[in-house]
């Protein structure tokens, strides 16, 4: 017994220092590969959930990036937008989808995993921990792993977790097979307290000299998803610039499910938004 | 309690040394952590279930004692006496009685909770082809976790118990032990009384090499479900429910039908490996459950590879009594019609299981008539490194075989797996899967190789990692190794599949 417990000890530790090597190495070359550095001229970048991201496409616009990632809180979308802000000073415009979830419910919809925590790690400072929601020992398990495969699969400078891209299907139209069609998703007003984050983010841009703008991205039926969170804007962030697109009415052809918009929506989407930000553009100058 | 969870990892540790190091002076002491250590298992995942299962176990364990025996009857063969004789005042009619009520109830509780919706279903749906108007009275029956490994479990002890294989046991500690343990509980192997049940009543000391090779076995079942299984599993659930673009095509239901078929083997087998293991680090042995069956070279070899526990079980229990192979050709065919078609409807309430035994049944049956079903009894290329061309041709075609039958396993409907099979035998559409990382490839293609090379040079052992190198420096570099690929390379967490069975 003696024997099995000495051999199983030196197994553990072997195991121990590998995996603390391993995720050193990562850290390291994570940080040193991709810093979060524009490769081309933009003075917009948009953050935030799967619904910027698949409502907004940047090929079409000029100056803009849209490196919003689906699943994505708040609080990964301010350690981002701090990194993005310190990398690049040419960003005015920061762009940043706004949602009635707070930091809790995001972490809670998945107790296991939290979305794009991956990327966030290399920024990560000590002090930021203490603003951080309570977030499960296997997430941060995961989004180690995550954070490998991102360096595995993009090393040269994505922030998007490989899958998310797709997993909507760009061209197709599923409005009337999504479950949520037949629920009716509220936020109630009298238990909901604002993410803490969305503070932080505008005191990051305002440091840095950017302009933070909430987006709201249409969505089809807006008494079914808990789209109208205008309300939340009047309340607690009236000092911020919101555009509301969730009651722009566009075809059930441009939506891939009830709050997203596929291939088609996003091409006629973007056309809107990139009207707005010229507006935004001219009135600054 | 998944064994792939945190939760076991700090639930083993803590079972293993209360049983070796706090338990180990009296053998009583020590079912009775295995029966509260199984409880605590089983009831992690549904509390509300233990009642079910203590039932269960206790009404066999009383059957057992009540009935004991049937009375001695001459051999077919030897004209001996076989079974005991019969105790003066006791009633003959009490075994026979006794085994019976096993089988009702125990088969009682497994139709109720798998198959009431089914029957129910199918009833009113025949009723109102006939033009009466029935209607469906679904129960929200949540199906207990490992009710159909439980109660074979316990209806074999009984048939034992009468076959005269084994004595009733009076200890009521180790035969919830038995019946209760937890390794084996949920998704097998399912053990018999008379190989399990001896070894929790006799003393057990702890085994240095079994204990080494407890671990190794259990590092080699996480491997292949964690990395594998796991990983072939998001691959196959992309493909074959159309979350991908360029899904739907021949080819891609080929793909996705490949990875399900690596996805089953390394999930189940690796759940297997897991429980054996960690069986042998509490001094206990169970039964092999797989052997490489995906080198099998026609389909009975398969099925003397595949889920051994079950199948023995089948043979056993109902293809030996109902004539074997011992009767003339039409009783030996309705013989294996009737264990395929049973066995596939023990995984599910589902026409389509039924199909998948019976396509099986449709395979093993020429070779069964043509009296070639054991022709291949050994390990394949013994003494080779490769197959011979001819044998890898065999092992080609019984795996494209095996398959072809997993469409009807994994699909929804038998109509949706006959539009898969018609898709995947004309080839129709290209083979263009987006919106799946080049990593996750890279992951599968490296997890299967590993699998598939190591378990083919271990092919003569009783799992792929029983052999290794002697070098110390070498061996524990692949444990680190198997270890750092199960942290880093594991799909997303997946339920064991045979936990639904």
């Amino acid at each position: 017994m003696k024997k099995f417990g000495v051999n199983f000890l030196i197994f553990a530790v072997l195991l121990a220092c590998c995996l603390a090597a391993f995720i050193l190495v990562t850290v390291l070359s994570f940080k040193s590969i991709n810093n979060m550095s524009f490769r081309v001229d933009a003075d917009t970048v948009i953050v935030g959930h799967s619904m910027p991201e698949c409502a907004v496409d940047d090929s079409l616009l000029s100056g803009v990036l849209n490196w919003s990632s689906s699943g994505e809180g708040h609080y990964i979308s301010y350690y981002k937008i701090r990194r993005l802000l310190e990398r690049n000073p040419n960003i005015r415009y920061v762009v940043c989808s706004f949602s009635p979830w707070g930091d809790e419910d995001v972490v809670r919809l998945d107790k296991d995993y939290c979305y794009g925590l991956g990327c966030i790690l290399p920024f990560l400072r000590l002090s930021d921990f203490k603003d951080l929601p309570r977030i499960r020992v296997l997430a941060w398990e995961k989004a180690l792993r995550d954070y490998w495969t991102l360096w595995m699969t993009k090393p040269f400078g994505a922030v998007q977790l490989s899958a998310w891209g797709h997993y909507l299907g760009r061209k197709q139209c599923n409005v009337d097979k999504d479950r949520r069609y037949a629920e009716k998703v509220v936020c109630d007003q009298k238990t909901f307290k604002p993410t803490r984050h969305i503070r932080l983010i505008q005191q990051v841009c305002a440091a840095h000299g950017a302009k933070l703008i909430l987006l709201q991205t249409p969505v089809y039926d807006k008494s079914r998803w808990f789209a109208d969170v205008s309300w939340i804007h009047a309340k607690y962030f009236s000092d911020i610039e919101y555009w509301d697109f969730g009651s722009l009415e566009l075809p059930k052809e441009c939506f891939s499910d009830i709050n997203h918009l596929n291939e088609t929506g996003a091409h006629a989407f973007t056309k809107r938004f990139e009207s707005k930000l010229t507006d935004l553009r001219s009135a600054a100058k | 309690m998944l064994f792939n969870s945190i939760e076991f990892l700090i639930f083993l540790p803590i079972v293993f040394c209360i049983y070796w190091f706090v338990c180990n002076r009296n053998v009583r002491l020590q079912n009775a952590m295995v029966v509260a250590a199984s409880y605590v298992f089983y009831g992690y995942w549904n509390w509300r279930f233990l009642a079910l299962v203590a039932f269960s176990s206790i009404f066999a364990w009383g059957l057992g004692l009540l009935g004991g025996a049937a009375p001695a009857r001459p051999c077919s063969t030897t004209g001996q006496l076989k079974g005991p004789l019969p105790a003066r005042g006791s009633c003959a009619w009490r075994p026979k009685a006794c085994v019976w009520a096993s089988v009702v109830v125990n088969l009682g509780i497994l139709c109720f909770f798998k198959y009431f919706n089914f029957f129910q279903n199918e009833v009113v749906s025949l009723l109102n082809m006939l033009g009466f108007h029935a209607h469906v009275w679904t129960l929200k029956i949540l199906l207990p976790l490992g009710i159909s490994f439980h109660t074979f479990q316990a209806l074999s002890y009984t048939i034992d118990v009468y076959r005269g294989d084994i004595k009733p046991t009076r200890d009521w500690i180790s035969f919830l032990a038995y019946s209760s343990y937890f390794p084996q509980l949920v998704a097998g192997p399912i053990e018999r009384a008379t190989h399990l049940l001896p070894q929790f009543l006799a003393p057990r000391t702890f085994d240095y090499a079994q204990a080494v090779s407890g671990c190794r076995q259990m590092l080699w079942g996480f491997f292949k479900k964690v990395v594998v299984a796991d990983n072939c599993s998001e691959l196959a659930n992309l493909i074959l429910d159309g979350k991908v673009e360029g899904s739907g095509t021949g080819l891609a239901y080929w793909l996705g039908m490949l990875c399900f078929t690596i996805q089953i083997y390394g999930d189940f087998s690796g759940y297997s490996d897991i429980a054996i293991g960690c069986s042998r680090l509490l001094g206990i042995n169970l039964m092999r459950n797989f052997a490489y069956p995906y080198f099998s070279r026609d389909i009975a070899e398969f099925w003397r590879r595949w889920h051994i526990s079950l199948s023995t079980w089948f043979r056993d229990y109902l293809y030996i009594p109902l004539g074997g192979s011992r009767c003339d050709k039409w009783k030996r065919v309705r013989n294996t019609f009737a264990i395929f078609l049973v066995s596939g409807f023990w995984h599910g309430a589902n026409w389509t299981f039924i199909v998948w035994g019976a396509l099986h049944a449709m395979c093993f049956l020429p070779l069964l008539l043509l009296e070639r079903n054991r022709t291949n009894t050994g390990v394949a290329a013994e003494g080779r490194a490769l197959p011979s061309w001819k044998e890898g041709w065999q092992m080609t075609v019984t795996f494209t075989i095996v398959l072809l039958a997993w469409v009807f396993f994994r699909a929804p409907n038998v109509t949706t797996a006959l539009s898969w099979l018609s898709s995947m035998v004309t080839l129709q559409g290209g083979l263009l899967v987006k919106g799946v990382g080049l990593s996750k490839f890279v992951n599968l293609l490296g997890g299967i190789v590993v699998l598939f090379g190591v378990e083919w040079a271990n092919r003569k052992w009783p799992y792929g990692l029983e052999r290794l190198p002697s070098s110390r420096a070498l061996r524990y570099s692949l444990y680190v190794a198997l270890s750092v690929a199960i942290v880093v390379f594991r799909g997303g967490q997946q339920t064991f599949i045979y936990f639904q069975f």
